[in-house]
């Protein structure tokens, strides 16, 4: 009975290592976190002591002193309460927190995204279990407490749980416990949460450490897998240990071995350059509206998202159309789609996003020949910084002489003070007496 | 009285290096450094401002006018007037549209409080103020005056430009006002918020009417031994805008490459001055290459760091000075207006821009 049920448990829970010396390339993040902790409970002792001292004063004037050293002792506190792990998903975020307590025979209270989490619901589940010692600590000898994760901090949506992030801040404030959030990235409403609270970034995992971990789980399941094809799988998770190993487990189902026809056809992500590649040639390949916006339909996703995909095409259509007439037209359209979605951005009203991606799909049938181009690289869009900061001293010194912004100084004075110096006037000295440099170079200092 | 010309020796050595009559660039050379010399081509203001100067006590001041007027000069003048020989020490001059560089950035970051609260989303959090308040304005409101003068002067240019931080000032403006005073300089009224023009006194400080700016270029041609006749100065007035300074540079940059001023010269020296990459920029949209001609739109935004609606008034420009068609100039402005009515709402300004540039091609290489 057993053994059926252990081939059922998905080897992302099975193999889920159970301490830090299992995990491969995490020493980094798992030394800091290993500081934290151990900070944390130097940091608590002190402050028992604290308090144990306060009881045996009687001096009034004394108390008042420490009472004040005590308060400001725990505002320090709350900010080495906490910490939250910032990284993609499926990198181990959470495996490093359950091993983390395993190491510290900790026990772990979890709180994740399938729970309800408004304001109310979390101070029930937590406001006790974080102020309250654990009965496993009068029982067990090591044990030293619990450790709270709270997974998908930035799941956290706005109307099912309202007051979330002010009620999670009130919990760290009154905990007794040290804490452990984990999010995705940083999420403009949790900006209370990331002034309190020290954070950590967790990188994408590299392709060689994705391939050990999948070469021991094939020794262990007694798999017949090459190392080409573990590195195949590696690399195509894109930095994903948790998807990595689900494609493992997909593709060995029905049998021990992979041969290379379903593993080349299971459609797994793929970089973006290729992608987009790939989605560029079939849009311009198809004839019928419907199946463009299919076509757009189908890229989109955590990379390409809808906000992006209109930049991609931008920065790429100039290789794919080439008459003028074709090129105004769908330049006019992209025009357009963006500034849908400029006004989508600005009033919330996505009923409007249908339109954005109808036009899009209209860029298509802007060109009016069938000619495809053949091997262009694709590149991704790129920013510009308008306003970028003039980081250069000569503008300061110039700024004094003009009463000018730096602005308007690089604007207007500098291209005038270019032709000025032509001239034998004894600017070239002053300005130079002025910048204290040598004559000879004012003039290439100005020019820049 | 005799010691005034020494005391104002000492505040020009400290502000401007150098003595200001050496300088080669008229443009500082005959910036005025006394408020009555300024008394002919601005006698009503000269009044009010006499009347400050007299009672030294000023209220907060608003400077209100357009571009190259005289703002800022007649601020300097008036603080120049009231802390006399403490003037380089109590004056201060802020740009409110400079960046902030990285390294202020962070200053400001260290100098946020802890809160103490314990409750709520503020518990524990560090408080920061914005950079511009923290870094530049409050230190110096802060700090004492010093010497004898009856107070600091602090003035601010562009000051619409501020957005957020405008706020700060209605509770800056009262708790310092003992300390400090302040003088905004705008051309956009319209950019400030309520609070704070109730607080204040509006100059209005408008262009100088032609036959005093034609006094005051005369003036200094005269002093420089230069003829120049009346239509060449109104001529001058009319390009640039009554701008004194742009006007001044203009007319030096002229006398120096073609030892003569008149109108022929100011009119080639104006063209050679006015930017060129916009220009090529309208010039390849009649040669039909779009690669090119999204390489040169990048290169502005690169190098020149304009923003999309100030490209747009270059090209603006450049159509109006262009020998175009009449139909055709009108073909294209009405293009680059639609364009900029159209994009407020837009979310990326390069392809706002490209469509455009995409229309501007297919009219320049029809017609």
């Amino acid at each position: 009975m057993s053994e059926i049920k252990e081939k059922n448990i998905p080897w992302v829970e099975k193999y889920r290592p159970q301490t830090i010396k299992d995990l491969i390339g995490f020493e980094k993040i798992s030394n800091k976190l290993k500081k934290f902790i151990d900070e944390f409970f130097i940091l608590q002792t002190k402050y028992r002591n604290l308090r144990k001292e306060i009881k045996t004063i009687s001096d009034p004037s004394v108390l008042r002193k420490k009472k004040l050293q005590l308060k400001s002792f725990q505002l320090k506190m709350i900010r080495n309460k906490a910490v939250l792990l910032i990284g993609p998903a499926g990198v181990g975020k959470t495996t490093i927190a359950y091993a983390l307590a395993n190491d510290y025979n900790m026990s772990v209270i979890e709180l994740n995204a399938s729970d309800v989490r408004t304001e109310d619901a979390i101070q029930n589940k937590l406001h006790e279990t974080v102020k309250s010692t654990n009965l496993l600590t009068f029982t067990k000898k090591k044990s030293r407490g619990k450790l709270i994760l709270i997974d998908e901090v930035d799941g956290l949506h706005g109307q099912s749980d309202r007051g979330g992030v002010k009620a999670l801040l009130n919990i760290i404030s009154i905990s007794k416990f040290p804490l452990i959030l984990t999010c995705n990235f940083r999420d403009k409403k949790l900006k209370g949460l990331f002034d309190l609270v020290e954070s950590i970034n967790v990188s994408k995992a590299l392709p060689q450490d994705i391939s050990k971990v999948l070469r021991k789980i094939s020794t262990n399941e007694n798999l017949k897998i090459s190392d080409e094809q573990i590195k195949h799988i590696a690399v195509e998770s894109n930095g994903d240990y948790r998807s990595s190993i689900n494609d493992l487990q997909a593709l060995t189902q029905s049998s021990l071995q992979i041969d290379e026809e379903t593993l080349a056809n299971i459609n797994i992500k793929r970089d973006t350059d290729t992608e987009v590649q790939i989605f560029m040639d079939k849009m311009f390949a198809t004839h019928r509206i419907k199946d463009a916006k299919k076509i757009i339909d189908d890229v989109l996703g955590p990379v390409i998202d809808f906000r992006t995909i209109h930049k991609w095409i931008n920065e790429n259509l100039l290789s794919f159309i080439t008459k003028r007439y074709d090129l105004h037209f769908a330049f006019d359209n992209l025009a357009y789609a963006d500034r849908i979605l400029g006004y989508i951005g600005r009033t919330q009203d996505y009923a409007h996003l249908s339109y954005y991606f109808d036009i899009l799909a209209g860029v298509r049938f802007a060109k009016s020949d069938d000619l495809l181009p053949k091997n262009k690289l694709i590149r991704p869009p790129r920013w510009f910084r308008t306003r970028a900061v003039p980081d250069d001293e000569i503008a300061l010194k110039l700024q004094k002489l003009y009463n000018m912004s730096l602005n308007s100084i690089m604007k207007e004075i500098r291209p005038n003070l270019n032709l000025f110096l032509k001239f034998p006037i004894g600017l070239k000295e002053y300005l130079a007496s002025i910048l204290q440099e040598d004559v000879k170079k004012v003039p290439k200092l100005i020019a820049n | 009285m005799a010691e005034k010309p020494d005391f104002n020796l000492i505040s020009q050595t400290m502000y401007v290096p150098g003595d200001l009559k050496t300088i080669p660039l008229w443009r500082i050379k005959y910036r005025p450094l006394m408020l009555d010399s300024i008394e002919i081509y601005y006698p009503k203001i000269y009044k009010q401002l006499k009347g400050y100067s007299k009672a030294r006590n000023i209220p907060h001041l608003i400077f209100v006018g357009p571009e190259g007027g005289g703002k800022t000069l007649l601020a300097e003048l008036l603080a120049r007037e009231l802390l006399q020989s403490e003037f380089s020490i109590n004056y201060k001059l802020l740009f409110a549209d400079d960046p902030i560089g990285k390294a202020e950035r962070n200053e400001s970051k260290k100098q946020g409080r802890i809160s103490t609260r314990r409750i709520g989303s503020g518990a524990g959090s560090v408080r920061r103020f914005r950079p511009f308040i923290q870094m530049r304005v409050r230190p110096f409101l802060s700090n004492r005056k010093f010497g004898d003068a009856p107070f600091k002067i602090l003035t601010i240019k562009n000051f619409h430009r501020l957005d957020v931080e405008q706020q700060a000032f209605r509770r800056l403006m009262e708790k310092y006002s003992n300390n400090c005073r302040i003088i905004i300089v705008t051309n956009k009224i319209s950019g400030i918020i309520d609070p704070i023009i109730s607080r204040c006194q509006l100059i209005m400080v408008p262009y100088l009417p032609s036959h005093l700016f034609n006094m005051l270029i005369k003036s200094i041609c005269d002093k420089e031994k230069i003829d120049a006749k009346l239509d060449t100065l109104n001529y001058l007035n009319r390009i640039t805008h009554f701008n004194i300074g742009k006007a001044l540079d203009l007319l030096q940059l002229t006398n120096l490459t073609y030892n003569s001023i008149n109108i022929n010269n100011l009119s080639k020296m104006r063209s050679k001055l006015s930017s060129s990459l916009v220009k090529d920029l309208f010039i390849q949209t009649s040669k039909g290459k779009f690669p090119l001609i999204r390489r040169t739109l990048r290169e502005i935004f690169k190098q020149k760091s304009l923003s999309k609606s100030e490209i747009l008034v270059e090209l603006s420009r450049v159509v109006m000075q262009l020998p175009l068609e009449r139909k055709l100039r009108v073909l294209y402005l009405d293009l680059i207006a639609t364009t900029d009515f159209e994009s407020i709402e837009s979310n990326d300004d390069e392809i706002q821009l490209n469509k455009l540039l995409s229309q501007m091609m297919l009219v320049g290489t029809e017609l």
